[in-house]
């Protein structure tokens, strides 16, 4: 039983590790219905604006993005050139922190 | 025909900060809840998004998310004797209406009062004397302690995930933070915001002459936060589109983003939008509030929405109205001094300059609505005001609220209005400005008061609200002290061009934007003749009446009122939850 514990608790430490760097992504990309971002779950790999229940910007809708690491963390960087009137109000971040989103989104995929 | 409703545990007028923090803690005791609210439901994943909620022409000229005065207003006049004219355009403060009232557009300034704002009359008469307070200067106390009222400020902060430095946690005086607060039980939730060029400015001014500055308290969150309700808070991007905007990464708080998500889970809570309320029933023999009548402003259908404990939470006119059109508390008389309701109306004053420096480069388009350093030296009685002629103070500091194309393009005295040479100074002064602000105190005047208009009408015929203010002499020396103080601030600034002062405050004007803070009308108080209600927001002429908001506040003080409309809402729903529900009786 107390292995187990201890198992579960590093498990749960490492995977907070992971998501880490989506702290500020996750205050808004939540899984609750009313979310001001879409779920972040398997992003990588989906198309643009796909989820149905999340009412997404036109000019995302028609980027005709299929997510991957790199214009994932374009998008990142400066969400806006990506996707000029995107909804996304993240002003972007600096090319190693969106790296190391991306890396976490990534990372995120394979575990889930 | 009006429809009777199925009665309710609790009814709810106004559901912004005070009416939804009465309506979690009244939930959560297990009371079923009916919140009514007059404006609109309003939800940030819809109504606050990207790109249009950064529209300056539609939320802060147009004023989309104000109170609509087309259907409902208040009327002012300077002194009795004058005929009041309706307001009908919002200028000098801008009342809201909606799901999250005006928490929804304010600007996330999240002060606490100084403990001697809770109780300034005992205060003064201690330190000056008993005659020392000028029998027209109708100030009166709180009647809260400070360690009393501190741990409902602190969960307050903690809903809203407020960014800030302590300056006092226990007694230990902490660098960095404002070293005049009351004794604060820990640290604010979030860190400070970052700070801008013109703010570091004003630090280094303000320490050059021996002044601690510190960040001002933001319900911007600096950084992504879970509040204690589950309610996710994101991070400020420092859009400059604060007061007068929804937000649109939810580090504003608002009662929209930190307690609906919770309250519209709840079972037990129901919240009709739409729902204008136009009467508290007041059975007058038994001194008890029945329940409120409301009109669905959709339909035009009138209803009565029964129920055995009423809150009044709107904004002061709101509350302040509605006692009056109910018959409730005797209205305030200014010739008699007689009476409570309408009573110690007050506002706000303050002076200020504006700084134009020889070379800057100030990014103002990079700002958040609570984005600002202060000072507390010249505020509350941080100060000695023996021989100065007035009370109270001001907190003075460089707030970056962000420089909108439409409405900042600041411009050194002696420009022209218009024109070539108004558009080169435009262009050649945006970068190169700041303004060091004082927002002072204003304490109540007897003749300073609301009352029903006697001439004008709302959509649903009842009278507006009358307003009679004009700022008096203690207002006026204030504001000319404080802003003699940002002048020598902003003498002691590196590479001046210019400096600006504000104008003298004459009479008060409802056109230009002054502050929003409007506070009075239905007064706390110990005396059941001269305050509508007791220190537990209780009214003294019905126990299952409570009143809440600034309405309460027995004058103004330097602060915006919200950190201390949202403590009053905590302390007293912990009053109602913990003492009233098991004996409903006065509880002072």
């Amino acid at each position: 039983m107390r292995w187990f514990l201890a198992l579960s608790l590093l498990l749960a430490s490492a995977a907070q590790a992971q998501e880490e760097p989506l702290a500020a992504c996750l205050a808004c990309h939540t899984e609750a219905a009313d979310a001001p971002g879409p779920s972040l779950n398997g992003i990588v790999g989906r198309p643009v604006a796909s989820l149905p229940n999340f009412r997404y910007s036109g000019p995302l809708r028609r980027s005709g993005i299929v997510w991957n690491e790199a214009n994932l963390r374009a998008f990142i960087t400066d969400p806006q050139s990506v996707a000029p009137g995107t909804r996304m109000p993240y002003a972007g971040a600096s090319p190693q922190e969106a790296a190391r989103i991306t890396a976490a989104l990534i990372a995120r995929g394979k575990s889930k | 025909m009006t429809v009777k409703l199925k009665p309710v545990d609790a009814v709810i007028v106004g559901m912004g900060w005070a009416g939804s923090i009465m309506a979690r803690e009244l939930t959560r005791a297990g009371l079923h809840v009916v919140g009514l609210e007059r404006g609109p439901l309003r939800r940030p994943s819809e109504d606050f998004t990207l790109p249009g909620i950064r529209d300056e022409l539609r939320y802060a000229v147009r004023q989309e998310l104000f109170a609509d005065t087309s259907t409902e207003t208040l009327t002012f006049r300077h002194a009795r004797g004058e005929e009041a004219l309706p307001i009908r355009r919002w200028g000098a403060f801008t009342p809201g209406t909606g799901l999250g009232g005006a928490g929804s557009h304010w600007n996330g300034m999240h002060w606490r009062y100084l403990p001697y704002d809770l109780n300034p009359r005992r205060h003064i008469q201690e330190r000056y004397g008993r005659g020392a307070i000028a029998p027209e200067m109708t100030i009166g106390d709180f009647g809260i302690e400070w360690s009393e009222i501190e741990p409902y400020y602190g969960r307050f902060e903690k809903l809203c995930g407020v960014s800030g430095k302590a300056g006092n946690i226990g007694g230990r005086i902490i660098a960095g933070g404002n070293p005049f607060e009351g004794a604060r039980g820990g640290e604010f939730p979030n860190a400070p915001l970052e700070r801008t060029s013109a703010g570091e400015l004003f630090v280094d001014a303000a320490q050059t002459l021996g002044f601690r500055p510190f960040p001002l308290p933001a319900s911007n969150a600096s950084s992504a936060y879970t509040n204690p309700e589950g309610a996710r808070l994101g991070a400020c991007t420092y859009c400059g589109h604060c007061e007068r905007f929804g937000c649109e990464t939810n580090a504003k708080a608002s009662p929209n983003t930190t307690l609906v998500p919770a309250l519209l889970a709840e079972q037990r809570f129901t919240l009709r939008s739409g729902a204008w309320v136009s009467q508290i029933l007041y059975d007058r023999h038994a001194r008890k509030a029945r329940g409120v009548a409301y009109t669905d402003t959709a339909s035009g259908e009138t209803y009565e929405q029964p129920a055995d404990l009423v809150i009044v939470a709107g904004y002061v006119f709101t509350n302040t109205k509605l006692l009056l059109t109910s018959g409730i508390g005797r209205p305030y008389d200014p010739a008699s001094g007689k009476g409570a309701v309408g009573r110690n109306y007050a506002y706000q004053t303050g002076g200020g300059v504006q700084v134009f420096l020889k070379d800057a480069a100030l990014n103002p388009f990079i700002g958040a609505g609570a984005l600002g350093t202060n000072i507390d030296e010249f505020n509350g009685d941080n100060f000695d005001h023996g021989g100065l002629g007035f009370f109270g103070g001001a907190t003075i500091g460089v707030t970056s609220g962000g420089g909108r194309p439409i409405g900042y393009h600041p411009v050194p005295p002696g420009t022209p209005r218009w024109g070539g040479a108004w558009k080169q100074a435009a262009h050649d002064w945006y970068g190169r400005t700041l303004s060091i602000g004082a927002s002072g105190a204003s304490y109540a005047h007897r003749d300073n008061y609301l009352d029903l208009d006697p001439t004008y009408r709302d959509a649903l015929g009842q009278p507006l609200l009358r307003m009679t203010f004009n700022f008096r002499e203690n207002d006026r020396k204030l504001a000319a002290y404080a802003t003699e103080v940002t002048k020598k601030i902003a003498a002691a600034m590196p590479g001046v061009a210019a400096i600006a002062p504000a104008n003298p405050r004459g009479d008060f004007h409802v056109v230009p934007y002054q502050s929003t803070h409007n506070t009075g009308g239905t007064i706390m108080g110990a005396d059941p003749h001269s305050s509508v209600v007791n220190r537990y927001s209780q009214s003294w002429d019905a126990d299952n009446l409570f009143v809440l908001g600034a309405s309460v506040f027995p004058q103004n003080t330097s602060y915006n009122p919200t950190g201390t409309v949202g403590a009053l809402a905590y302390w007293a729903a912990d009053a109602i939850t913990r003492r009233w529900l098991k004996s409903p009786v006065a509880l002072a």
